[in-house]
């Protein structure tokens, strides 16, 4: 009975620890710490064209890696609630119709935290409202790298890509419409198109 | 109980006499007939709105030549310039009129408007749009600074010259008590208090030029009516105008007789005509035909602005008006003071269709703030797009309030000592700190705010108005509107030396900069020709270019993020409306400069250059260098501080008879413009020029004139008699008032004199004492009335033998004490104690003395009122009061019953004008000797007698006061609907009714008594009997109504009883005057 007794109290320890330490975890996810932050600093130095607030967010990951790790989680909470609240302004901007207020503010959030993935992937969204594809190729791909296990960044650059392919197609090989049956919920506005995959 | 039954009592001498007195004697109303109404008045509770008595003045009076001034030690410097500027005033206006002053005027200033409301003077509420007041009774003149000089000696000789109008008008005091009734149209009065006040401005002409050009102007024969309902800034001006016009056709003799003739002749048509041989519609025929030609030719030279712009707004609501934009981070939306002629609002609207996309201050009035500041610059909207700052007056003061954007919510409220007005905001481009216009200790100036450690920064301290306030895209400077000499020129304040330069100084004012992008240029308004217009300054260059030539002007304009697009107001078919136009590049700016001087014909010498080359030079100079540059930054002396505030003398004395307009332009053109060294002095030292009048200024700087603390003592306000006979009855009132000068103390005096063939001379008294000195207010009364009346009941019979009746007396003496404690505007705590000493007794024709019965109430009452009323009745808000009184049961003697009353009033608002209008309110009246409150009919509103009936109503549908209960439960629904607005008719004579408003409504109530089974469903049949004994229904009507406002709200109502189940009644109507609940 005692044994069955400790088992349950170490079962139940390990339970708390690990939501303790999912708790921690949770807002790094956020940044991706599992990822190389190379391919964002990289793409930032790399492409002159890319607003000037990426290249001086790219400073923030080091600094946060020497900071001790009380202070990162603290920060990095800080950073995620920051996020969350240029995501949901955005979103009401956007039901509002008012893409270039939303644009104008994720922009400015992304000044603040380059290693939000849900900012780059919807920032690459209204981009793509604007018609501006490279542009929204780019941060889907950036996004993409930042979190890879989100298969939704994947799926919107993917789909991108091959809308992109479609336009610029002169053989007719691709098949617009098995492309469209692979995109279900495919519409003319793109924002209602991929509203699913806005991450907050 | 004996005084409570008398159903076989009839009033024997007309009401009307105690309700004269009631009305007189308010707020003690004494004037009840028997003691249940003595309770019951003081039972009733009321709503309304405070008056916050927030801070315990020290008042002190000095008194020149011509007249007394009343002050604060702590704005000495604003009273001395106040002496000096009336002085200077009086002689100007005696001038004109021939006339002196019988008497000093007692006047009184106040260094804010929000101190200016506080007054007891009068004890209305004292909106922002007030900008002070005179009265004729005893001649006093009441007046805020509102934070320019210039305009605070304007309303000053305004409300002088009513004061010798009044003099001229009302000589003894029987003509003071009934100057209503021989009072000149409020045009001619108006018109001259205007003219005596020099100049107008920019604001002034686009209004009257607005009213010409659209064809708006007000016929002079209904203009008196616009000051009750109607475009009352249109109606001065245009009063002005009509005053210069004689003046400047018949000769300035002509104006200064007017009043004089208006003594003999007291008819506007006559009087018209024996001054100028023209009647009123002559006169308003030529003038306005003068006007036409006037402003007319300019649609040659001039654009509307729908020509180089789009309206923001494209709403067409007469009562719309859109003020202070100030774009988002995107350029998408804008966020603007809104107000819909019922309420006001800080709104977030589209650029591209001017909708509305967010409402930031809805439900937040009473809650956060007591109202809006609505005025230019009090909303802005930080550049990093996540915070909206506006203005709102909370308590005694303004208070910046910051929106998140992010979190739709209020983030912040930010308040400081000393600074009671807060205007012009502006964001630093780090959005970390706003600049703004501080007004505190009867001066404003340009102060810094650090948002996130609250920290405060004076940065000027002249005692000139500062505004307008604009950073520089780089964050290091501040381009400001400062006024010199009367006029505004454009200032910019270097931040890391502290040093200020004037960078535009042109001979008109120079307003609203915005700074470009690059931060090289300036965008800005200037007033050239009497025209607002936007302009552009090159700092480098040295040169500016106009950019437009507008018909309606234009006023603070915002430029987009991106600095290609503007924003800006102005003034067209009478509102405020909002323009976007295009912010062009410079090679365009130039070629539109050129083309608008090429299209007015001017000389581009003569305006391109604000400054002489001299003048530009030093201007650069200083900016680089700041050998030359003026530091404005407080003294010591002018820190903040509480127990120093900032002491500067008075500036130079305006002088009355200074230039016109044009006459400056020459002048200033000739290189005579004020230069930095000018600037300097105003700033440093503010001496008072030598060849300029000096009312108060002596040598070492102490007052030539006495001053002294200020005792309160009491004065006659008035007194009136009314006379009545009925019924074999004489009745004599008199009621004297009495007050101090400030109205902090009130005394009355009621007595009535009250005569038969039968009684003696009978004579009753009610005093009372009100002291408003505190927030707190106190009422104490006492009174000794008595009552007459004949009783069917048989004393005897005569020698015919029919049946004698008698005469009873019913004698109340007693005192009652109030006491109010306002929490703010909205809301407040009554208390009061009554004691009443009840006798009733038999006079004639024999005397015999009946049984006494005597009462203490106390009460106490929560009180919520943040509803805003229309012509009609309440618009929108809502009010509530819960009321809690109990008898103290000393003996059998005594009255022993508990009050309860509980009264919710909620208006939705459907639409502009429409409301939806609920109420749900009940009463009990618990104990041996309950009282007994009526129901059913209209809530019959006498405006002379407020506590004839306790009807609770309306209960429409039924007879007045058709049923009786110590209990009474009552809902009210009524729909409310515009179906006239403003409309004039020309016979019989020139009239007009401001409102007529459809109604339809529900009312379900009933009142019973304790014992008695209340049914609340089914209600009651109309066809049905009366309930069995013991057993009450509920009572249900529908109806509809026709409410007319003619003089005052008339009610014409038609109402069903039913039961909801089908079964109606006939159409019963009501009469009634008074609001709707």
């Amino acid at each position: 009975m005692k044994r069955l007794s400790l088992l349950l109290f170490t079962a139940l320890f390990g339970l708390i620890l690990s939501g303790c330490l999912e708790l921690i975890r949770r807002p790094q996810e956020e940044r991706g710490p599992s990822i190389p932050a190379t391919p964002v600093h990289s793409a930032a130095v790399d492409n002159p064209s890319t607003s000037p607030t990426l290249r001086d967010t790219a400073e923030n990951p080091s600094t946060a890696d020497v900071a001790p790790r009380s202070q990162r989680t603290e920060r990095t909470r800080k950073q995620a609630e920051s996020t969350r609240q240029v995501n949901e302004y955005a979103f009401w901007c956007i039901d509002h119709s008012m893409w270039n207020e939303a644009r104008s503010h994720m922009e400015r959030g992304l000044a603040q935290d380059s290693t939000s993935t849900s900012l780059h992937n919807n920032l690459a969204i209204v981009y793509e409202h604007f018609g501006q594809t490279e542009k929204a190729i780019e941060f889907y791909r950036r996004a993409g790298d930042l979190n890879p296990k989100k298969e939704r960044y994947q799926a919107n650059l993917h789909r991108l890509e091959k809308l992109q392919q479609v336009v610029n197609d002169t053989s007719g090989k691709i098949d617009i419409f098995d492309l469209k049956r692979r995109t279900p919920g495919t519409r003319r506005d793109p924002y209602q198109r991929l509203k699913p995959s806005f991450r907050r | 109980m004996q005084a409570l039954e008398k159903p076989t009592i009839r009033r024997r001498w007309f009401p009307l006499g105690a309700a004269l007195l009631a009305l007189l004697l308010l707020p003690i109303s004494v004037g009840q007939l028997h003691a249940q109404d003595i309770l019951t008045m003081q039972l009733q509770q009321g709503f309304g709105k405070n008056k916050v008595r927030y801070k315990n003045f020290d008042w002190h009076i000095v008194e020149s030549e011509h007249l007394q001034l009343l002050y604060e030690p702590e704005f000495e410097e604003l009273a001395e310039r106040a002496i000096a500027y009336l002085e200077e005033a009086y002689d100007h206006i005696s001038e004109t009129f021939h006339h002196e002053l019988s008497h000093k005027p007692p006047i009184v200033i106040y260094q804010s408007h929000y101190e200016f409301e506080q007054t007891n003077i009068i004890h209305e509420f004292l909106p922002p749009g007030v900008a002070g007041f005179a009265e004729p009774l005893r001649y006093r003149m009441v007046i805020p600074f509102d934070g320019d000089l210039d305009e605070f000696n304007s309303v000053l000789t305004h409300e002088l010259t009513h004061i010798f109008q009044y003099d001229i008008l009302y000589k003894g005091p029987i003509k003071r008590l009934s100057n209503p009734l021989s009072a000149p149209p409020t045009w001619i009065m108006e018109g001259l208090a205007e003219y005596t006040t020099e100049g107008r401005n920019t604001i002034d002409e686009m209004v009257l030029r607005d009213a010409i050009l659209t064809d708006e102007l007000i016929p002079l024969e209904v203009m008196n009516m616009a000051w009750g309902y109607g475009n009352v800034f249109l109606a001065y001006k245009q009063s002005h105008s009509i005053m210069e016009y004689i003046a400047a056709n018949y000769g300035p003799e002509k104006v200064s007789r007017i009043l004089r003739l208006w003594d003999s002749q007291n008819d506007t048509d006559k009087l018209l005509k024996r001054l100028i041989d023209l009647d009123m519609k002559s006169l308003d025929e030529r003038w306005s035909a003068h006007m036409r030609k006037q402003y007319w030719p300019l649609l040659q030279t001039r654009d509307y602005l729908s020509e180089i712009g789009r309206k923001v707004v494209d709403d067409d609501e007469t009562y719309s008006t859109y003020l202070a934009p100030q774009w988002s981070l995107s350029g998408d939306m804008l966020v603007v003071l809104s107000s819909d002629g019922v309420e006001q609002h800080v709104d977030i609207i589209r650029l591209r269709d001017g909708s509305l996309v967010e409402r930031l201050t809805h439900g937040m009035r009473v809650a956060e703030y007591d109202y809006l500041t609505f005025g230019d610059g009090t909303v802005d909207w930080a550049p990093d797009g996540t915070r909206i700052a506006f203005v709102a007056k909370n308590g005694p003061k303004d208070q910046i309030l910051l929106w998140d954007l992010y979190d739709k919510k209020l983030q912040q409220s930010l308040s400081f000592d000393h600074i009671e007005l807060i205007e012009a905001l502006d964001w630093s481009p780090d959005s970390r700190r706003i600049a703004f216009i501080g007004t505190g200790y009867g001066q404003s100036d340009l102060y810094l705010l650090d948002v996130d450690s609250g920290q405060l920064q004076q940065l000027t301290g002249t005692p000139q108005r500062d505004d307008h306030p604009a950073w520089s895209p780089d964050g290091t400077r501040i381009a400001f509107s400062s006024k010199h000499r009367n006029q505004f020129d454009i200032k910019i304040y270097d931040l890391e030396s502290g040093k200020v330069h004037t960078a535009i100084a042109s001979p008109t004012d120079d307003l609203w900069p915005q700074w470009l992008p690059a931060g090289n240029k300036l965008l800005f308004v200037s007033t050239r020709e009497k025209i607002n217009d936007l302009f552009v300054y090159h700092l480098e260059e040295q040169r500016e270019y106009r950019l437009t030539r507008t018909l309606s002007g234009v006023m603070a304009p915002t430029l987009s993020p991106d600095g290609r697009q503007i924003v800006l107001s102005t003034y067209y078919h009478g509102r405020s409306q909002l323009y976007l136009m295009d912010m062009p590049e410079l090679p365009e700016i130039r070629r539109r400069d050129a083309e608008l001087l090429a299209r007015a014909g001017e000389e581009p010498a003569l305006q391109r250059e604000p400054l002489s080359a001299d003048r530009a030079s030093s201007s650069t100079d200083s900016l680089l260098t700041g050998a030359d540059a003026i530091d404005l930054r407080p003294s010591p002396a002018t820190q903040i501080d509480a127990q120093n505030s900032p002491h500067l003398p008075p500036a130079p004395l305006t002088s009355r008879s200074s230039p016109s307009p044009d006459a400056v332009l020459l002048a200033d053109v000739s290189g005579s413009l004020p230069l930095l060294g000018d600037a300097g002095e105003e700033a440093v030292a503010s001496p008072v020029a030598g060849d300029e009048p000096v009312a108060s200024e002596p040598e070492d700087g102490e007052s030539i004139l006495s001053q002294r603390p200020y005792t309160p003592k009491l004065e006659f306000d008035g007194v009136s008699v009314q006379m009545g006979y009925f019924d074999g009855f004489f009745s004599s009132i008199a009621q004297l008032s009495m007050s101090d000068l400030l109205g902090n103390h009130s005394l009355s005096l009621a007595t009535d004199y009250i005569a038969s063939q039968e009684i003696n001379n009978d004579f009753n008294f009610a005093l009372a004492y009100s002291y408003y000195g505190q927030r707190p207010t106190y009422n104490v009364s006492i009174f000794n009335w008595n009552q007459f009346y004949n009783t069917s009941q048989a004393i005897g019979r005569d020698q015919l033998g029919r049946p004698l009746s008698g005469i009873l007396r019913s004698q109340q003496r007693g005192m009652m004490a109030n006491a109010n404690y306002p929490l703010d505007l909205y809301r407040r705590i009554d208390m009061s104690y009554t004691y009443v000493n009840e006798n009733e007794s038999l006079v004639w024709p024999v005397e015999e003395e009946g049984e006494s019965i005597s009462a203490h109430l106390f009460k106490t009452a929560y009180v919520h009122d943040s509803v805003t009323y229309g012509l009609l009745g309440p618009t929108a808000g809502r009010g509530y009061f819960l009321s809690v009184g109990r008898t103290l049961d000393f003996s059998k003697s005594h009255r022993s019953f508990s009050h309860l009353e509980l009264d919710y009033r909620h208006y939705l608002r459907l639409g502009r004008w429409s409301v939806l209008g609920l109420r749900v309110s009940g009463v009990g009246s618990i104990g041996r000797n309950a009282l007994a409150y009526n129901l059913g009919g209209p809530t019959w509103f006498l405006p002379f007698y407020t506590g004839l009936n306790l009807n609770m109503g309306p209960l429409r549908g039924y007879g007045f006061s058709e049923f009786t209960g110590s209990r009474v439960a009552l809902f009210n629904a009524e729909l409310r609907v515009p179906f006239i607005r403003q409309i004039v008719f020309g016979w019989p004579g020139t009239f007009a009714i401001p409102a007529v408003d459809g109604s339809l409504f529900f009312d379900v109530g009933t009142a019973w008594d304790e014992g008695d089974d209340l049914d609340f469903w089914p209600f009651h049949n109309p066809y049905e009997l009366l309930e069995p004994e013991g057993q009450k229904q509920l009572r249900a009507s529908v109806g509809f109504g026709l409410l007319v406002y003619f003089i005052l709200p008339m009610n014409f109502e038609f109402a069903k009883q039913t039961n909801l189940q089908g079964d109606y009644s006939d159409y019963k109507f009501h009469f009634s005057f008074g609001q709707s609940f």
